[in-house]
């Protein structure tokens, strides 16, 4: 408990904040999917903050090309899975939480069988086929998604799925269909600035932390757009839309049934 | 006068600016049509449309001084 005191200390003296957030925190469970960009700077901060349990997806290896942003990896790491070097990091960082690693792809039986046993779910993924089914897993599970992407200077944040002034809307409601391949350009195409993804998944992971202590007003119903070039942050309002009900999935089989992958191409 | 219209994402690249004023072309259908004329490639690009820091669906109506923003849906990770 001293310890405990003692780590969170700076937080703990928060107006506000107080040891009664920082438990709320040490007793959430948060999946974070993608560990590139996005997903090493959330699981830092996570981790720091004391979030108690985290489960880490990722199936990929890590390459010489994701060092100018997925600082969590070292030049010693290339070749090795990320979340097994991620879950090493991470716990020297702080080993008061508690990490689950899964090495694999998030597909619809992973979200089937993990998505129920976590409060937050945390999208860091590089694809819109991953955007879609976890946006889809969320309103079939009813969890709260903190959702951000960027694309060369710029980044996306936003809380889907939780109520605020009567109404819960999905990444669906803002793009009700995923764009084909040839519609948007990916990181690999259009590049992206190595320390983008580093402001966006720190957004991400505030809101997290926001959604689990209950401090502030948390972005739900809303996206934020960041631009690193001007430093201007541009927010917009999200409103229901009727498409979106009608292309997400109402059940655990017809979401089984999708296929996302060529939904994207 | 006019209405602003701002640019976000890979659009900035099909258009060449982040932003520019023009005339009010009075709904989000003509707003298309007209912008869709001057820059072919965003007919191709996949976006949503906020009036005033509010997303709209289809056929809004466009108020003179509205400022108009164009937002494309981001990957990467």
């Amino acid at each position: 408990m001293k310890e405990f005191i003692l780590r969170y200390q700076r937080q703990i003296i928060l107006q506000g904040f107080g040891i009664e957030a920082q438990e709320k925190l040490s007793k959430a469970n948060v999946l974070v999917i993608g560990v590139g960009g996005l997903g090493c700077p959330i699981l830092q901060y996570l981790v720091a903050a004391g979030v108690g349990h985290i489960g880490i997806v990722d199936q990929d290896t890590i390459s010489l090309p994701n060092l100018n942003r997925q600082v969590l990896f070292g030049q010693e790491d290339l070749g090795k899975h990320k979340v097994e070097v991620a879950a090493t990091k991470l716990s020297s960082l702080n080993n008061l939480v508690c990490i689950s690693t899964y090495q694999q792809k998030c597909d619809q039986n992973f979200a089937i069988e993990h998505f129920p046993n976590y409060d937050i779910i945390v999208d860091a993924t590089d694809n819109f086929a991953s955007r879609y089914l976890i946006n889809d897993a969320c309103l079939l599970f009813n969890k709260p998604l903190v959702f951000g992407a960027v694309a060369q200077f710029e980044g996306q944040v936003a809380v889907f799925n939780v109520q605020k002034n009567g109404l819960k809307l999905c990444y669906r409601d803002l793009f009700p269909t995923p764009p084909k391949n040839d519609e948007v350009m990916s990181c690999v195409e259009g590049g992206v600035l190595g320390v983008l993804p580093g402001i966006i998944g720190v957004m991400q992971a505030t809101e997290v932390i926001k959604l689990i202590s209950g401090v502030g007003e948390s972005l739900a119903n809303q996206i934020l757009t960041y631009n690193a070039l001007s430093q201007e942050i541009y927010k917009i309002e999200l409103i229901k839309n009727p498409t979106a009900e009608i292309e997400v999935p109402k059940s655990v089989s017809a979401f089984s049934a999708l296929n996302y992958e060529s939904l994207c191409s | 006068m006019g209405v602003e219209i701002l640019f976000f994402g890979q659009l900035t690249d099909m258009v060449g600016c982040n932003h520019f004023v023009m005339d009010n072309p009075g709904n989000t259908s003509l707003l298309k049509t007209q912008l869709f004329e001057k820059f072919p490639a965003l007919e191709k690009a996949k976006f949503t449309i906020a009036i005033n820091n509010k997303l709209v669906l289809e056929d809004a109506i466009i108020h003179e001084d509205d400022k108009i923003a164009l937002m494309p849906p981001y990957s990467g990770g």
